[in-house]
């Protein structure tokens, strides 16, 4: 099935019979291995969309600021922030029309620059093609490896959304997933406090404090960000690893229970810092603790915002472990 | 800029000895916003407060620091000080020199550098403090007692007394609690019934006395002065206003099951009243053994009552009053002796717990009084109680004494050698305390003039031998063991908290003790009150009690309750949450741990015309607890006197 095509056929039917006022979708951008966000208003916009194995942006980052009723195009994978949204009061469920894909995978963001068969001018256009990613060439057709999927596509358990008004791509509807693999997070459990230190501020010397992660982040929603804020100046906009590590330790905590994994911060981050370790970290820790798995359940209270009486204590339970 | 006093307390030699104050008042001086320091051996005192007004005066200061003791202690003490200056309260700040640096240390270096520190910080809050003003609360001059025993009785009555409305709430079908299960009471040996009785239907005619019993406080809402309370009053099965109590049912009824009141020792209908006494003399229909309600038969009860009183179909009512005040009389429960496996196995018919006792002996218990030995009704010639079972012993979990057991076990003896006067009647005890007017006195009577014999050892093991049971124990004075065929065998078992207490006190915010019995503000200056505003405790809910105490708690917890509603209104707490609302972008964060309810969501117009959602703080309702702004990812909740401004700027000196 031709998901752009079934994609555009929703959409502009969505917008003529004003069943939205909006849809956040993607739309091809100035180069053929880009996809840029789209919100558009006009049922003609709706020729312009595309779903992709470029898709990889989360559209729900955009859906405070879009008219409403809006409709957001969303992968298994964003729909969780969406989740997430919707119990923190951000939108109400009756203020979006989830326009749900099925998805076998988006390349990581560098896939196709480094790839030493074709030049990245070459390129032409990139499909999926029954669950494989292939590269249209003026010099051939590729197909591109496993590996150049992004880290949280190929521990993938949310391929088709599981809630939905719409779902494009055909198939079965997904399943509520249970928690993510978290990626690359035991290599990181298995190291010294010492050695974390270490990785931890070399990775955080490189940050430049420009706040992509922040402004990527669907979840990122306050009006006034804690670290952007005056009186008090919780932490100052001095690039130095140790005010970067307190910065992003913020996020961090403020994220915890809440963080979906869809990796937009690390996706957005222009100087490479794996800042979906950190997050996987916190999401894999108040899992185990508390049991939650986030952006399941619109109805679900968060874990940190719950007290049950069996909910362990820290110092038991935590107590002796290398965090 | 701020004009800032410091006052360093020596506190006698309580900070002095560890801390160089005068140290700690010359680093002050260096401070910011610091214009005069001194130190002085008691700041509270009459001088030292006056010391802080001259140099109010003097100096034009504005804002005070005093470095002394916890400012729970007197906190209060230098806000009234500081307000006589006509200063408002909250421009004071305290650093606590002793609780946290002097008493936890003996390295008067390291202790005045940390004291140096602690000074360092409550400055820097004081120089964004901000001035506070309460606002006057109403007060509901209602007050709820939960628990009919003794002690929720005096307390409902004192406050009936005194003019103001009380609801009592009792689970089981009627008041009377552990008293009306007794049968003699120490050390005056009158019955136990004939002095409880008068107060339960006192209790029952006192028109500012509302009683609802077989019911259960569900959830409390709210704060001191304006609690909301949800009781379910369970279904009895029976209108009440049509039932004459006449007891027909229960005389029909053919089910029989061990009754709770009788412990076991007697029986009751599917359709009862616990005890003869009982207030409201009217029945309740146990739905888990009644025949209609297990099988869909019988309705003897229904057929019979000449009132039709019985109704079957009867539901649940769940009501809600308001209050202002809550005395908790919840009581406690009996220590489980089939932990002691040693003692035959934890069970045998001739061995009894000191509460089955009472029954067996009481004229309106199951024998009528007559003392019989469970398993072949014959009178027993040998009885031996055990005193601490389930008390001071380490190994159950309970080290601590129960205080009841010496005085009861001593009663008991009396009462069987009144009834049985060739009995032999022996006494293990560890050791035997009877701290109380005449107490030991009694205790002296039961051993001389009754002939108990007292052993001071402890049983190692029980076990049957033909129909007698035997004792194994030791004589640590005489230094022999000591072997005894007994008859029967009575167990002063333990008091212990209720097993749903922890439930109650999450209910109610109030604390437990490691046993989970209810704990009081202060073990000697607030005996009765709880960490909670407007919640009192009477009774053996918070330490195991005999009646004297538990009457003297039940009137003192009355006596608090009395003093909040002779107050014309309430200030409210001045240190609330407040929510900057341009900020707050309504994820309600605040309102999911607000344990007040005292969060609210609001929609307010942006300039341009659109609508958001925010969250709001009720002043009126909020308790100050911080929840929200801890909560609140943007910061934008401050608790005012401790607003973020406040807190970052002492984190940043702590870090200096």
């Amino acid at each position: 099935m031709d998901k752009s095509k079934n994609l555009r056929e929703t959409a502009k039917t969505l917008l003529s019979e004003g069943a939205v006022k909006s849809i956040i979708g993607y739309k091809k951008g100035r180069f053929p291995f880009y996809l840029q966000p789209a919100i558009i208003k006009d049922p003609e916009e709706a020729a312009s969309l595309v779903f992709t194995p470029l898709s990889r942006q989360n559209l729900v980052s955009f859906i405070k600021k879009a008219a409403k009723p809006v409709g957001v195009v969303v992968k298994g994978c964003d729909l969780r922030s969406l989740v997430d949204l919707l119990q923190e009061h951000q939108i109400g469920r009756g203020d979006v029309r989830i326009i749900g894909v099925t998805c076998a995978g988006v390349l990581k963001g560098d896939a196709l620059e480094h790839d030493p068969r074709f030049k990245p001018a070459e390129i032409k256009d990139v499909v999926e093609d029954d669950g494989r990613i292939k590269v249209i060439t003026s010099s051939g057709e590729f197909e591109m490896p496993e590996d150049s999927m992004m880290e949280k596509c190929r521990s993938c358990s949310v391929h088709a959304p599981y809630l939905y008004d719409d779902l494009i791509g055909g198939g079965e509807p997904g399943k509520a997933p249970g928690p993510p693999a978290y990626p690359g997070v035991e290599e990181i459990e298995k190291m010294t406090p010492g050695e974390k230190r270490a990785f931890w501020l070399d990775m955080f010397s490189r940050c430049i404090r420009c706040n992509a992660c922040r402004q990527a982040c669907p979840l990122c929603f306050c009006e006034e960000c804690v670290m952007d804020e005056a009186k008090p100046r919780w932490v100052t906009a001095e690039v130095d690893p140790v005010e970067n590590l307190f910065a992003h330790l913020i996020r961090i905590y403020h994220s915890a229970g809440r963080c979906v994994s869809c990796g937009e911060c690390e996706r957005a981050c222009p100087v490479g810092i794996p800042l979906s370790l950190l997050y996987n970290k916190a999401a894999k820790e108040v899992n185990e603790l508390f049991g939650y798995n986030p952006g399941v359940d619109p109805e679900a209270q968060p874990a940190m915002l719950t007290y049950r009486l069996e909910d362990p204590e820290c110092k038991s339970c935590l107590g002796g472990r290398n965090l | 800029m701020p004009r800032i006093g410091v006052f360093i307390c020596h506190c006698g030699i309580n900070i002095e000895k560890t801390v160089d104050t005068a140290k700690v008042a010359e680093a002050a001086r260096s401070f910011p916003g610091v214009v005069f320091a001194a130190d002085y051996k008691y700041m509270c005192s009459d001088p030292g407060q006056n010391m802080i007004l001259d140099a109010i005066r003097e100096y034009n200061l504005d804002r005070i620091v005093v470095g002394a003791c916890s400012p729970s202690l007197h906190e209060p003490t230098f806000q009234a000080c500081v307000a006589k200056a006509d200063l408002n309260p909250y421009f004071f700040e305290m650093a606590n020199l002793r609780e946290q640096v002097s008493w936890v240390t003996h390295d008067r270096e390291m202790a005045t550098e940390k004291a140096i520190q602690a000074v360092r910080m409550a400055v820097a809050k004081a120089g964004k403090s901000e001035p506070l003003a309460s606002q006057s609360l109403p007060i509901t001059k209602k007050a709820l007692v939960i628990g009919g025993g003794i002690s929720g009785i005096q307390a409902a009555l004192d406050i009936a007394e005194a003019g103001f409305p009380v609801i009592l709430v009792e689970r089981e079908p009627s008041i009377g609690g552990r008293m009306a299960q007794l049968d003699k009471t120490f050390p005056t040996l009158d019955c136990s019934a004939c002095i409880l009785t008068p107060k339960m239907v006192e209790a029952a005619r006192n028109p500012n006395i509302t009683i609802h019993t077989y019911a259960e406080v569900e959830n409390v809402a709210g704060f001191i002065g304006n609690f909301e309370v949800t009781i379910r009053k369970k279904a009895r099965s029976i209108d009440m206003s049509k039932c004459t109590g006449c007891g027909v049912c229960y005389e029909k009824c053919p089910v029989k099951v061990p009754n709770k009141f009788e412990e076991g020792t007697g029986e009751r209908k599917a359709i009862y009243v616990p005890f003869p006494q009982a207030v409201p003399n009217k029945p309740v229909i146990d739905r888990e053994v009644c025949l209609h309600f297990t099988k869909g038969k019988c309705g003897i009860c229904a057929k019979m009552c000449p009132a039709e009183a019985v109704v079957y179909n009867q539901e649940d009512e769940v009501i809600t009053e308001k209050v202002g005040a809550i005395i908790v009389a919840t009581g406690f429960d009996l220590f489980d002796t089939k932990r002691y496996e040693e003692y035959a196995g934890g069970a045998h018919p001739d061995m009894i717990t000191s509460l089955q006792f009472e029954r067996l002996i009481n004229a309106s218990g199951p024998t009528q009084g007559k003392l019989r030995r469970p398993s072949d009704g014959k009178e027993p010639e040998t009885i031996v109680f055990i005193q601490c079972v389930g008390s001071r012993d380490d190994k159950m979990g309970r080290p601590y004494c129960s205080r009841i057991c010496c005085m009861y076990t001593a009663k008991q003896t009396i009462l069987v050698r009144e009834k049985f006067p060739n009995a032999r009647i022996f006494v293990f005890f560890m050791d035997i305390r009877t701290a109380g007017k005449n107490y030991e006195e009694f205790c002296r009577r039961a051993i001389e003039d009754y002939n108990a014999e007292y052993i001071r050892g402890r049983v190692s093991k029980i076990y049957p031998s033909g129909d007698k049971l035997i004792v194994e124990g030791s004589d640590t004075i005489l230094g022999r063991p000591v072997e005894i065929a007994a008859d029967l065998v009575v167990l002063a078992a333990g008091a212990e908290a209720r097993a749903d207490a922890k439930d109650l006190a999450r209910m109610l915010g109030i604390q437990t003790d490691q046993y989970n019995f209810f704990s009081e503000a202060h073990a000697k200056l607030r005996p009765v009150e709880t960490m909670t505003g407007g919640i009192f405790l009477a009774g053996a809910c918070q330490f195991p009690r005999d009646i004297p105490d538990c009457v003297a708690s039940a009137s003192a917890s009355a006596a608090k309750a009395l003093a909040l509603f002779g107050k014309p209104e309430l200030a409210s707490l001045p240190t609330v949450a407040k929510v900057d609302e341009s900020r707050c972008s309504g994820c309600m964060a605040c309102l999911s741990v607000c344990p007040y309810s005292a969060v609210t969501m609001e929609e307010v117009k942006n300039k341009s015309g659109g609508i958001r959602e925010v969250a709001r703080v009720n002043p009126g309702v909020c308790q100050g607890c911080g929840a929200c702004a801890a909560a609140c990812n943007a910061g934008v909740i401050d608790l005012l006197g401790y607003t973020n401004e406040q807190i970052a700027c002492q984190v940043d000196a702590a870090l200096l």
